[in-house]
């Protein structure tokens, strides 16, 4: 989310204000946040009402847990993580949590996902491609496992910077970028499939050129 | 000049602007001689925008002007819902509040017992890690080959590539 200084310190003066019991302040804080927290949910769930939902249910044990805060990270860090929390819960609820494909790629999937971009989805055409790639995306998005759509929505959507992503997602930043790096491969999959892309691109190359 | 077997797994880095300087600046130089990975760079690009683009516009659709209200009344509400432990349980737990400390340190001792037991490394290995600040090297797997990410205090990141698969050119 690349969080300004201004931002950062308007936060830790209204998390301050929140925990001496200031509703007002508590107040900002959730105005400031919620669409991006609904914007995190919506891709993780795909559903509106329960996006609403990990919403409201993230702000209020944003609430609950604020006196034992302590700024150790920021505060929509901390607040994402909450929220990143309630949606794999209420996946898992639902029998969708499958976690296992973590780094670990198919193996075919990811030699086909390599191939250099053809024309349709990097070449000249590419603009003309933007809305139907937009319209196919959720689509795509729907389709990943948990640990690959999480660090995508994070990354690609609110804009976290590795470290953030490692505090978020509770992982290490060398598993960030291996994560980030499967889970584009496998976006970039699901788009080729869709976009009917499935012969490689044309052969050239230009290295050392 | 490296081939795109190592750039590859880093194309995504430097579209993220995460890449160390000295890491950039060999990244970029093969970039301006290879027309795939700029396209794949470019693909990197338009699909993050691509998703930016959609989840904004489902977003900004919901209407949120009520959602603060809601999280206050229900925090206001659970201010105000009575104790969960009744007169009686409060009352039992003085009458009996020697027997229930001996009974729950026991059960505490054998809990930590059971979880040095069966998860001898889990802190040790996710959060001191997390916490530590020392370098640190991880090894990854990028699908091409394996690497390794070196983590030093000021965030600089190596990648050691060895010699694997070949990426279609």
């Amino acid at each position: 989310m690349n969080e300004g200084p201004k931002e950062a310190n308007d936060d830790r003066a209204l998390v301050r204000a929140a925990q001496r019991g200031d509703g007002q302040a508590f107040r900002k804080l959730v105005e400031r946040y919620q669409r991006r927290v609904v914007q995190l949910a919506l891709g993780m769930t795909k559903d509106q009402d329960e996006a609403m939902d990990i919403a409201q249910e993230t702000f209020v044990r944003v609430h609950r847990y604020l006196p034992s805060f302590k700024g150790d990270s920021s505060f929509f860090t901390w607040t994402y993580r909450i929220a990143m929390n309630l949606c794999l819960d209420a996946q898992r609820r639902r029998g969708r949590g499958e976690r296992v494909d973590l780094e670990q790629g198919d193996e075919a999937e990811i030699e086909a996902a390599m191939d250099p971009p053809s024309a349709a989805l990097a070449g000249p055409q590419r603009q003309a491609l933007n809305a139907e790639l937009r319209g196919r995306i959720e689509e795509a998005l729907s389709e990943l496992s948990e640990n690959h759509r999480a660090i995508l929505i994070l990354r690609e959507v609110e804009g976290l910077s590795y470290e953030e992503l490692s505090k978020v997602l509770g992982i290490r930043k060398g598993t960030v970028m291996s994560r980030l790096f499967h889970a584009r491969l496998k976006m970039q999959g699901k788009l080729r499939e869709y976009l009917g892309e499935d012969a490689p691109g044309p052969a050239e190359t230009e290295e050392g050129e | 000049m490296k081939g795109c077997e190592e750039v590859v797994p880093l194309l995504g880095p430097l579209a993220d602007g995460a890449l160390s300087t000295d890491d950039r600046t060999w990244v970029e130089d093969h970039v301006r001689g290879c027309a795939s990975c700029r396209d794949r760079e470019a693909l990197i690009v338009a699909q993050g925008q691509a998703l930016r683009d959609a989840l904004a516009a489902r977003a900004a659709k919901l209407p949120l002007d009520g959602l603060a209200d809601r999280v206050l009344a229900r925090t206001r509400e659970q201010r105000a819902a009575p104790s969960p432990i009744p007169v009686w349980g409060r009352e039992m737990w003085w009458a009996h509040r020697g027997a229930f400390l001996s009974a729950g340190g026991l059960a505490a001792a054998a809990c930590m017992a059971l979880a040095v037991f069966l998860f001898p490394s889990r802190a040790d290995d996710e959060l001191a890690l997390l916490a530590d600040n020392s370098p640190q090297v991880e090894e990854v797997e990028f699908g091409t080959h394996d690497g390794a990410v070196l983590q030093l205090p000021q965030q600089t990141t190596v990648i050691w590539m060895s010699d694997d698969r070949r990426i279609p050119q």
